[in-house]
């Protein structure tokens, strides 16, 4: 034991020797880099498989699509330089550019923009994204070629009639058609390594990728390396050299490593804190409108949530502005219609508690909910199903306690993501403090997904809705199109199945070594251009 | 070592009498240290300002004052320690959530140190057969995570007070098992258990008059940590956002979120920190004097 | 000894298989299924996801194909992580939380037993209270309140040292290390402090001390040894702890360890990882018991193996 115990000692005191002598020693180096906060560790890299935007982030920078965001996130030529749209809206033709080779210097052709969809279609893929295809961009045949296997994939809309050329048939006319081509959304797929090593092409030692950027290195719970593609068509506008993806679990860390220096960018910015950074960093604090818009949806096949007395009185009791700017603080704007207001083409309908005095709000909710039956003697009892996201939790919070002040019993129930989706999809749940986030500007994403078709969880249907956007859909002018889209909104509203909170923000704190990063509403930033001074 | 170790037999009589006037001697013992007695009085106070004060105090922790949001310290205005980004009074809910942190810690470890002393106990002196199948139930217990029993909790009983509890209790409960047997094995072969079953006492009577009493100094000192223990997992439940639901408080909720606000708004941390500190040292305390007050060889 | 030691080595097994089959079965009792991340998807889609899994055969059949796999070495697939195999992400990540924990672990014996001591031979003087205090402060203060003090004081005001990030520097591995041993300090000075005085006071300490034998050997010797015994039997479960990674020290610290996929893995549902968790985790505490048996074997040899 003695010796046991001596020998114990002698480590740690050579240990403590190691730790006191350990010198900071980095290297200087010419290689510019560029050092992005990016949250919790992908789920998946795989361009077939992910849907998540963060993600999205780094595909943007390792694949190109058809067509691309640049730094504002405006849509514009990618692998494609030019292409046109037939007459009805349903037929796109796409130019690919001359001499594009993928990283390893194999050709890149138009057939391989097909292989890509037909394998985020294929059932044996399993891609969760599969539905885009068919839900969001209706592509002819994608929808009966991802529900059963062993299907043709020349049944599908879209072609490759020659190296150069790539034909997308649609349904239904899709004037945001570019947005959703655009970003990550459609990647090629390196045919030949994923015929040799299937799905672990993405890794590092097989990835064959056609963006500005290679993956060198997938850390997982620590970082993703990418370093310059120099075979891509466009490599010598490329500036920096290598960036690095960190995995930053946690937002307030983060926010040190960005004080420390380590970071260049942050994915997240505490929302708790905002005032206070304001005052510390200015400019470098970036708050940008993001296309998603908060709500609480009622349950309502669940008593006493379809009496809409009960659903008007509860969404009459919400002060909209002290709940954004004095509770939350997170730079978020108070909203009055379900889609995010975002696009000054879109006439957007409004609930019309948005417009009263506060005094009359209140007294109208606490006439609501007594006609509905409840009072001092029987409180009405509601719990608001919340994820455990700290901003969203805390606005659940907030509308809790602003019920409370109508003699409701409201508590909040807050639970991890996935479990929060269960009890949805369960039914169990009576309030839901919801969000969604939009693919492209404009409310259509929003009012999309109410759609039952599209969505079952919320047990509405209304017919008068959908013949609106039925009628919608048809429309290649945006104008007319949006025109039905406001008529199907202001059905959804006067249901009050939702109770617009607010649109949310992208914060990021931004280094002033960092150029060329552009704030945007869909909070799309391609590395390719960005570089560092300094 | 082992011929000194021959020489530990305790006299008979003392053991035997254990349990009638000793607990006064050990009281007295305990009484004179001031440390001790010290925390146990400020606790107490504690303790009961958890209790009464929200009784007599006029806000309620759960109902927000919209115009007077993250009011700073001000003993003279009507949010003395003022109040959270809701407008919420923060005494009341630093009283309130001290009610739920130490329920959840005294009771949890109670259950806790009874279950695993018992358990233990019995394991390490009967031994054997019954020893082996008991700690390798625990060995099973061990070997799943933490964490992804309370996430199952959490789903299969909810997040309520008792899955909480649940939560806290249900691996807590082991280590004092493996403590009390480890103890129960070095002492089943001491001179006066052994003179014990001559006397014809049966098993069960041997666990808890002699095995029992004589882990009890260990369990003692190891007992009072878990009650520090149970409130400070308590607390990292919550910064796993796995604790207590809104509006509900507990020391360890408001602490994750003034930790949240270090930079911008100290007072948060500091109030229901301060508590919780304060807290744990006078349980420190008391476990030490406890410890020294019935250490039997001091009889 | 190596007898008993092998013994229980063989007796872990049914052990480990008891503990792999109620992970296998209490993860499905739990509402909910891997895949709902997604809001949009359709019931085509799950059928297609839970058809590449095998989540639409019987849960009897699941089991038979996991335990085929871990006769082969495979953990399977993860289904959150879905560019990494089970295996991988244990690879990728065991051996940083092996390291920072073994660290701390070492730190957190040597500075508890020096304040154990320190405590137990001034007992209630003014050193027995520092000591005290100091241990407190590592349990008074939650992980997740002294770390991003550390990082304020050390990363930001003083420089000293980054405030987070794995890179495998030295200067990275200090604060996290300096963390996770703190509360372990304050449980391992007061275990040591209680048995030492204890000790101090048997018969046979008293004896060694009448019979002149010096106060320092005394001290070291026989106190020392008599006093280990609790606190080995703390150390064993709480090395295996602790070296599995503590997911709150890896969060604060962006350290890339295994701890975050014991609460990612449940939230989830990402069955595999669970299971290969759960397993690695289950060898090691299991592991550690023997060694601690063993231990205290040679510690006391009254304590039998019997």
């Amino acid at each position: 034991m003695g010796t046991l115990f001596a020998r114990g000692l002698g480590a740690v005191l050579l240990s403590a020797v190691i730790l006191a002598t350990a010198t900071v020693a980095t290297p200087a180096s010419a290689e510019m880099v560029i050092n992005r906060g990016f949250g919790s560790s992908p789920d998946t890299l795989d361009p077939h498989l992910n849907f998540g935007a963060r993600e999205g982030w780094i595909q943007d920078d390792m694949y190109e699509g058809l067509v691309a965001s640049d730094a504002k996130a405006e849509i514009g030529p990618g692998a494609a330089e030019k292409w046109e749209v037939s007459d009805d809206g349903l037929t796109w033709t796409f130019h690919l550019r001359d001499g594009l080779k993928w990283s390893n210097g194999d050709p890149l052709v138009a057939q391989d923009f097909v292989n890509g969809v037909i394998r985020q279609l294929d059932p044996k893929t399993a891609s969760p994204r599969a539905y885009y295809y068919y839900s969001t961009v209706k592509v002819a045949g994608a929808a009966e070629f991802n529900e059963a296997e062993g299907g043709d994939p020349k049944s599908v809309g879209i072609s490759a009639p020659d190296e150069k050329t790539v034909v997308i048939k649609l349904l239904a006319p899709q004037p945001n058609m570019l947005y959703l081509m655009g970003s990550y959304h459609i990647p090629p797929l390196h045919t030949p390594s994923f015929e040799k090593v299937g799905g672990d092409f993405i890794k590092p030692e097989n990835i064959v990728n056609n963006g500005p950027y290679m993956m060198k290195e997938n850390v997982p719970q620590s970082h993703v390396t990418l370093v310059k593609n120099p075979n891509y068509w466009d490599a010598a506008n490329v500036k920096a050299d290598k960036v690095v993806y960190h995995v930053t679990e946690d937002d307030q860390t983060e926010l040190k490593r960005f004080k420390a220096g380590e970071l260049h960018v942050t994915n997240e910015v505490p929302s708790d804190q905002l005032e206070q950074l304001k005052k510390e960093y200015g400019e470098q604090l970036r708050i940008t409108t993001y296309v998603e818009a908060q709500y609480l949806s009622f349950n309502i096949t669940k008593a006493p949530f379809d009496d809409i007395r009960v659903r008007k009185a509860l969404a009459y009791a919400i002060d909209r502005d002290v709940l954004q700017n004095k509770i939350l603080k997170a730079g978020y704007q108070p909203n009055c219609g379900y889609s995010p207001p975002n696009d000054p083409r879109y006439p957007q309908p409004h609930v019309e508690e948005c417009d009263m005095p506060k005094e009359e709000r209140i007294a109208k909710a606490k006439a609501l909910l007594q006609e509905a039956g409840f009072g001092p003697d029987k409180p009405l009892k509601v719990t608001i199903d919340s994820t455990t996201d700290n901003t969203a939790k805390r606005q659940a919070e907030g509308v809790a306690l602003m019920w409370k002040q109508i003699g409701v019993d409201a508590k909040v129930n807050a639970q991890e993501f996935q479990a929060w989706m269960d009890t949805f999809y369960n039914g169990g749940w009576e309030v839901l403090n919801d969000n969604l986030v939009a693919d492209m500007p404009g409310p259509e994403s929003h009012v999309v997904y109410m759609q039952p078709s599209a969505e079952s969880g919320y047990n509405w249907k209304n017919d008068d809705y959908e013949a609106a956007m039925e009628k919608a859909s048809q429309q290649s002018d945006i104008a007319e199109r949006y025109k039905y889209l406001a008529e199907a909104e202001k059905i959804l509203l006067d249901y009050y199945l939702t109770v617009p909170l607010n649109v949310t923000t992208s914060r990021h704190l931004v280094s002033p070594k960092l150029k060329g990063w552009e704030d945007n509403m869909l909070d799309v930033h391609p590395s390719k251009y960005m570089w560092i001074e300094g | 070592m082992s011929e000194l170790l021959a020489g530990t037999a305790q006299p008979l009589e003392t053991v035997a009498s254990m349990g009638v006037s000793p607990f006064r001697a050990s009281w007295r013992r305990f009484s004179r240290n001031k440390l001790a007695v010290g925390s146990m009085i400020i606790l107490t106070l504690i303790t009961l300002l958890c209790l009464a004060g929200p009784l007599f105090y006029p806000f309620d922790p759960e109902d927000a004052d919209f115009d007077n949001i993250a009011a700073p310290i001000d003993l003279f205005s009507l949010h003395p320690f003022g109040t959270d980004e809701f407008g919420r009074d923060l005494l009341a809910r630093v009283l309130t959530g001290g009610q739920v942190s130490l329920a959840v810690g005294f009771v949890g470890a109670l259950a806790a140190v009874f279950i695993g002393v018992v358990y233990g106990a019995t394991a390490g002196y009967i031994g054997g057969r019954l020893d082996n199948f008991l700690m390798r139930t625990v060995d099973v217990l061990y070997g799943i995570p933490y964490f992804f029993l309370v996430v199952l909790i959490n789903l299969l009983v909810g997040r309520t007070i008792m899955g909480l509890f649940v939560s806290i209790v249900v691996v807590l409960w082991l280590t004092p098992a493996v403590i009390a047997r480890g103890q129960a094995l070095s002492l089943r072969h001491r001179e006066f258990v052994d003179a014990a079953r001559a006397g014809g006492m049966t098993e069960w009577q041997i666990i808890r008059q002699h095995i029992v009493p004589n882990s009890l100094n260990v369990v003692i000192v190891y007992s009072s940590l878990l009650v520090l223990e149970v409130i400070i997992t308590e607390s990292f439940l919550s910064f796993l956002g796995l604790g207590i639901q809104p509006p509900a408080s507990s020391w360890g909720s408001l602490i994750d979120t003034g930790a949240r606000a270090i930079e911008t708004d100290l007072r948060l941390l500091l109030l229901p920190g301060g508590f919780l500190a304060a807290t744990l040292f006078c349980l420190n305390f008391i476990a030490d004097g406890l410890r020294d007050a019935f250490d039997p060889n001091e009889r | 000894m190596l007898a008993f030691s092998i013994r229980r080595i063989i007796g872990a097994i049914p052990t480990l298989f008891v503990l792999i089959a109620i992970s296998f079965f209490v993860m499905r009792l739990a509402p909910g299924g891997p895949f709902s991340a997604n809001r949009k998807l359709t019931e085509a889609i799950i059928a297609n996801l839970n058809k590449a899994y095998h989540l639409d055969e019987p849960v009897w059949m699941q089991f038979g194909r996991y335990l085929w796999g871990l006769l082969h070495f495979d953990f399977g697939p993860s289904m959150k992580y879905r560019d990494f195999s089970v295996t991988e992400l244990i690879v990728h990540g065991f051996p940083v939380s092996l390291e920072v924990g073994f660290w701390a672990m070492i730190l957190a014996t040597v500075v508890g037993i020096a304040l154990g001591i320190a405590g137990a031979l001034r007992r209630n003087g003014a050193t027995d209270f520092s000591a005290g205090a100091i241990a407190m402060i590592g349990i008074a203060i939650p992980t997740f309140v002294i770390g991003p003090l550390l990082q304020i004081f050390f990363g930001l005001k003083l420089g000293w040292l980054p405030v987070a990030g794995w890179d495998g520097s030295l200067n990275a591995k200090i604060l996290p290390i300096v963390v996770l041993a703190l509360p372990n300090i304050a449980y391992i000075s007061r275990l040591t402090r209680g048995s030492m005085i204890e000790t101090l006071r048997t018969n046979y300490v008293r004896t060694a001390r009448a019979k002149g034998i010096g106060a320092r050997r005394v001290i070291w010797k026989q106190a020392l040894t008599g006093a280990m015994l609790p606190v080995v039997a703390y150390l064993g479960p709480a090395t295996a702890i602790t070296v599995t990674g503590s997911v709150i020290v890896e969060q604060i610290f962006g350290i890339p360890g295994i701890g975050r996929y014991f609460v990612e893995g449940a939230a989830n549902r990402d069955y595999p990882l669970v299971m290969g968790v759960t397993i690695l985790y289950g060898g090691i505490v299991i592991l550690a018991n023997i060694v601690t048996d063993v231990a205290r074997g040679i510690i006391d040899p009254k304590v039998s193996y019997e």
